[in-house]
């Protein structure tokens, strides 16, 4: 028992040394990374709060939806019109609100939009959602195409680069940080990490909250959760609209990281990337968002960059292809083999404290023998509910 | 009027495609419980296979290779992956549906490339006027070929052991298990089933006045999901129904385009994505799902 | 808690129809505050049904059902739920990977209040209520014997504490009538009486009226103070249980089905 114990405490702490070891890598990273590895990086950081929304609503709550490119694409406008130039020399105009506020915006407004849709994505149970959602990614593409004055139309439109309080992120100031030049990538980097930070904090209180617990009860059963008290509309809302929210997050660092919006990067599959994201990563956990959305982000990267190396890529197949060839084989492989993803193959994802053995031993019934029955029913009063 | 009635039966014959992809992805509904997302990939390879062969052996034996070409790779689709999730829940299923159509449209696009494929439908392009309302010999036959295909149909998911089977399990797994029921052998000829349909439809699709196959014949069966679900996605009727209506309301919007502009250019693409959030606003179970309670 | 106080539930003409088979066929009966009250009848009597009614599962064709005077038929079930009905399931089916803790939360949900962002953003009052509930829940479930277990995933559980900590979900929603179908099946002997104990202790010391589905008839007349019983979706008798035991409707409703020796002896088999 005790030693049981010890060995998990050491594991405990070989985890927590390798965490600790990690964020400091990431921390000074950009000191000596080049501008290509920062890139991806900031990229995947975006991508991963996207993963992150999907998550939670499809691997938490049950909701399976193809719709999430159709959020990303509204955050990543709202964004892109609200901080835009008013009078740029050429495309369309945009509001010249401050980035930060933009930003912001770009998360209450497509909060909004997933609050709007609700009354029919909230009634719909996960499989009809995963149909009827591809709805919104068409006439998502049709919006972008047409209204032109905000969205640039099938050309897209330019992004703003961003900046807090007076400091860009952007190459056009000087900064020297321990002799490197930190430019607009080496800026991002960290940008990316915080925002990233943060909501992976916020998703985890989340899912553990009472809320956490009614999606995931609303996934496995539906009418127990009901009967339990929880009211599946209300719930599959929530989801819904924290997945936008994160969404809408996530399409603005998109349209930062590209520079521009155009509705190709909206498009079906760009939903179906972010679900392989989630599957490959692992449903339901925030470790595995982070994980599919880094893998899934730097595939397609990698091997243009790097595809040379294996034999075929290149030409026989194109290095985009192999990148589609190699998710699309490991979307189906988890599937089949490991259905909780990497996180759980990182064994990431914390096991329970093992149970005493104590416990174990005891007959079914439990602490209440049959010898020993309670008499201290007064120890369990009626209580008000605590408010 | 004229202009009317044309785009109508245009409306029907597109629509009747539309009814033969929704009635395949409907009964796999009710034999795996998934949403097959790779059924436009069912229609490509269907395609695919007239492409690629019709030159060598004229297109008649070209169509007979195809219908089984795409019947057996629905079968092997639905043996390799779909069989070894049963005991899974239907969602991660029907997301390695979309794996599989990953996989599936890499490869096929690798095959086709760029550029258009003739298929060597012996009618090309030729159209006929009836009365003062002109389609496509090719829509014409679309719409004949569809019209027998599901009332053959109908007859046989109401008459046959298949179908008789295929209903009882549908509606509770657990009891027709119980009386014996071969349901892995159910489930398969569903899949083979469906994997004709899609590849009748395809042949059509891919003809006058579409110029040829392109991987763009994939987004047609996506077109057909929402005809699917507004026939309740379980009723094979419903998906009937939902994919004329489809139809006709995508051929209206594109042929009075020029009255529907401030709706925006090619609203038509999306008339049936726009048909499918109404339904489920006014009716979240869709037209035809009677929907009983479930059991505790 | 007297049993002459007005009757918390009451249920009037519900019929409930399948297609031809009828559930349940113009059912009244009431049942008064701090009883147990047993439902009892042969399999597919319509016992399960009748619960799907109260907590708005299942709507009837006609009928009504009230709770201290109030309409439950036209709510939806987690409404009922948040009246104050608690009920635990004739088959658990507990495959996920929750822990007895976060099973035994859920029932807690519809008593916490915080919301969406509050818990997000980690707020005090959001971790305040969190710990309080948890507390309680701990206490529910030392009650029951399965504090030792809080921490582990329900499916590691032997079947006969996974019943337990469904019945114990419903304790923890803190029901004025808490509804049990069949929580004795599939349950030893030993294992049998400590439910029945759990259930006549939960009753004096929460207050509650107990509604409870059993085929165990040793233990049905044990603790029950008033009994229902179903055939074919009619009640058919309806009374204390040694009146129902001696009501002869009862005898030819159970006849034949092997059942019948012990309503007479009111003993296990
Ligand atoms: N959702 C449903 N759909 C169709 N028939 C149903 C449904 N629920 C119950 N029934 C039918 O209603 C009748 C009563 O079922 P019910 O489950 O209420 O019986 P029960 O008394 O709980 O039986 P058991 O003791 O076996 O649990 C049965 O004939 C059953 O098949
Ligand atoms: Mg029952």
């Amino acid at each position: 028992m005790s030693d049981r114990l010890q060995k998990w405490d050491s594991r405990l702490l070989v985890t927590r040394a390798l965490a600790v070891l990690g964020v400091l890598l990431l921390l000074v990273a950009p000191l000596y990374l080049e501008e290509f590895w920062l890139r991806l990086g900031f990229t995947a950081c975006g991508a991963a709060i996207g993963a992150l929304g999907l998550n939670i609503l499809t691997g938490a709550a049950g909701q399976l939806s193809l719709a999430h490119a159709f959020f990303l694409a509204v955050g990543a406008v709202t964004y892109s019109w609200l901080a835009g130039d008013p009078d740029p020399a050429i495309g369309p105009t945009g509001l010249g609100w401050p980035p930060v506020v933009a930003m912001a915006m770009a998360i209450v407004v497509t909060a909004a939009v997933g609050l709007l849709v609700s009354p029919i994505s909230s009634r719909l149970s996960g499989l009809y959602l995963g149909i009827a959602s591809l709805a919104l990614v068409f006439i998502g593409q049709h919006l972008l195409a047409t209204l032109s004055g905000i969205t640039g139309g099938f050309q897209g439109r330019s992004a703003p680069t961003f900046s807090v309080f007076g400091f860009e992120f952007s190459n056009q100031s000087e900064l020297l940080v321990l002799g490197v030049p930190f430019g607009r990538y080496e800026r991002l980097w960290y940008l990316g990490l915080l925002l990233l930070a943060v909501s992976a904090w916020a998703g985890r209180n989340l899912l553990k909250s009472r809320h956490g617990r009614a999606f995931r009860m609303i996934r496995d059963k539906e009418l127990a959760a009901a009967v339990s008290g929880i009211s599946v509309r209300r719930g599959k809302q929530n989801a819904f609209v924290v997945s936008s929210a994160l969404a809408g997050l996530s399409g603005a660092l998109f349209a930062i990281a590209i520079g521009s919006i155009a509705p190709v990067s909206f498009s079906l599959d760009v939903s179906i990337q972010y679900l392989v994201m989630i599957v490959i990563g692992g449903m339901g956990t925030v470790t595995g968002s982070i994980l599919g959305a880094a893998v899934v982000t730097a595939l397609p990267i990698l091997t243009q960059r790097y595809g040379g190396v294996f034999p075929l890529v290149g030409d026989v197949v194109s290095p985009a292809a192999a990148a589609r060839y190699l998710y699309g084989g490991a979307l189906i492989a988890v599937l089949m083999l490991q259905p909780r993803g990497l996180a759980a193959v990182a064994g990431l994802v914390r096991r329970r404290a093992p149970s005493n053995s104590a416990s174990e031993a005891r007959p079914i019934a439990g602490g209440r023998a049959p010898v020993d029955p309670p008499t201290d029913t007064d120890a369990l009063e009626r209580k008000a509910p605590i408010t | 009027m004229i202009k009317f009635l044309s785009l109508l039966l245009a409306g029907l014959s597109l629509g009747s495609m539309y009814a033969l992809v929704a009635m395949g992805f409907v009964i796999i509904y009710k034999a795996s419980g998934v949403a097959n997302f790779a059924h436009g990939s069912l229609l490509l390879i269907g395609a695919t296979f007239v492409a690629f062969t019709h030159d060598t052996l004229g297109f008649g034996p070209a169509v007979l290779v195809a219908l089984l070409g795409t019947a057996a790779s629905a079968f092997l689709l639905q043996f390799l992956f779909i069989r070894p999730m049963r005991t899974a829940s239907p969602i991660p299923t029907t997301i390695v549906t979309i794996g599989m159509d990953i996989l599936l449209l890499v490869l096929l696009t690798g095959l086709l490339g760029e550029g258009l494929h003739e298929l060597g439908q012996p009618w090309a392009g030729d159209t006929v006027v009836i009365g003062d309302v002109g389609i496509t010999v090719n829509r014409l036959i679309g719409l004949i070929v569809a019209a027998l295909l599901i009332v053959g149909f109908l007859v046989l998911f109401k008459r046959s052991a298949w179908g008789i089977s295929m209903r009882a399990a549908a509606e509770d797994p657990e009891a027709a298990a119980l009386v014996g029921l071969r349901l892995g052998r159910v489930t398969a000829t569903t899949w083979i089933i469906a994997g004709v349909l899609a590849c009748v439809a395809a042949i059509f699709l891919t003809g006058a006045p579409t110029p040829g196959l392109s991987p763009a014949l994939w987004t047609v069966a996506l077109v057909a999901f929402p005809a699917a679900i507004i026939g309740g996605l379980t009723s094979v009727h419903g998906a009937l129904v939902g994919g004329l209506v489809i139809g006709v309301a995508e051929s209206l919007a594109t042929g009075y385009q020029q009255q529907l502009l401030f709706l925006g250019r090619g609203f038509g693409i999306v008339v049936p994505f726009v048909v499918l959030l109404v339904v489920l606003l006014v009716r979240p179970e869709g037209l035809f799902s009677a929907r009983g309670g479930r059991r505790v | 808690m007297s049993p002459q106080t007005a009757a918390p539930l009451d249920i009037e003409g519900v019929t409930v129809a399948f297609g031809a088979v009828k559930a349940l066929d113009d059912v009244s009966f009431s049942v008064q505050s701090g009883h147990v009250h047993g439902v009892i009848g042969p399999n597919g009597a319509g016992k399960s049904s009748l619960f799907n009614v109260i907590s708005g599962v299942y709507r009837p064709s006609a009928g009504e059902v009230r709770l201290d005077g109030m309409a439950l038929t036209k709510l939806r079930p987690h409404e009922v739920a948040g009246l104050g009905i608690g009920r635990s399931f004739q088959n658990v089916d507990l495959a996920g990977e929750e822990s007895v803790l976060e099973s035994l939360l859920v029932g807690r949900h519809d008593l916490m209040r915080s919301g969406v962002t509050a818990v997000m953003l980690g707020l005090p009052r959001a971790r305040r209520e969190e710990r309080e509930h948890k507390a309680r829940v701990t206490e529910i479930a030392d009650f029951f014997g399965l504090a030792d277990h809080l921490d582990r995933p329900l499916h590691e559980l032997p079947y006969g504490q996974q019943k337990l900590v469904d019945v114990a979900r419903a304790v923890c929603m803190e029901p004025r009538l808490l509804m049990l179908d069949e929580p004795a099946a599939g349950l030893d002997e030993a294992e049998t009486d400590t439910i029945s104990e759990i259930i006549l202790d939960l009753r004096s010391a929460l207050d509650l009226t107990v509604l409870l589905i059993e085929h165990d008839m040793g233990m049905v007349m044990k603790i029950c103070d008033h009994l229902t019983v179903l055939d074919f979706g009619r009640r058919i008798s309806d009374g204390t249980p040694s009146a129902v035991q001696s009501d002869p409707a009862v005898a030819s409703a159970y006849l034949g089905t092997g059942e019948a020796a012990e309503i007479e002896t009111g003993t296990a088999p």
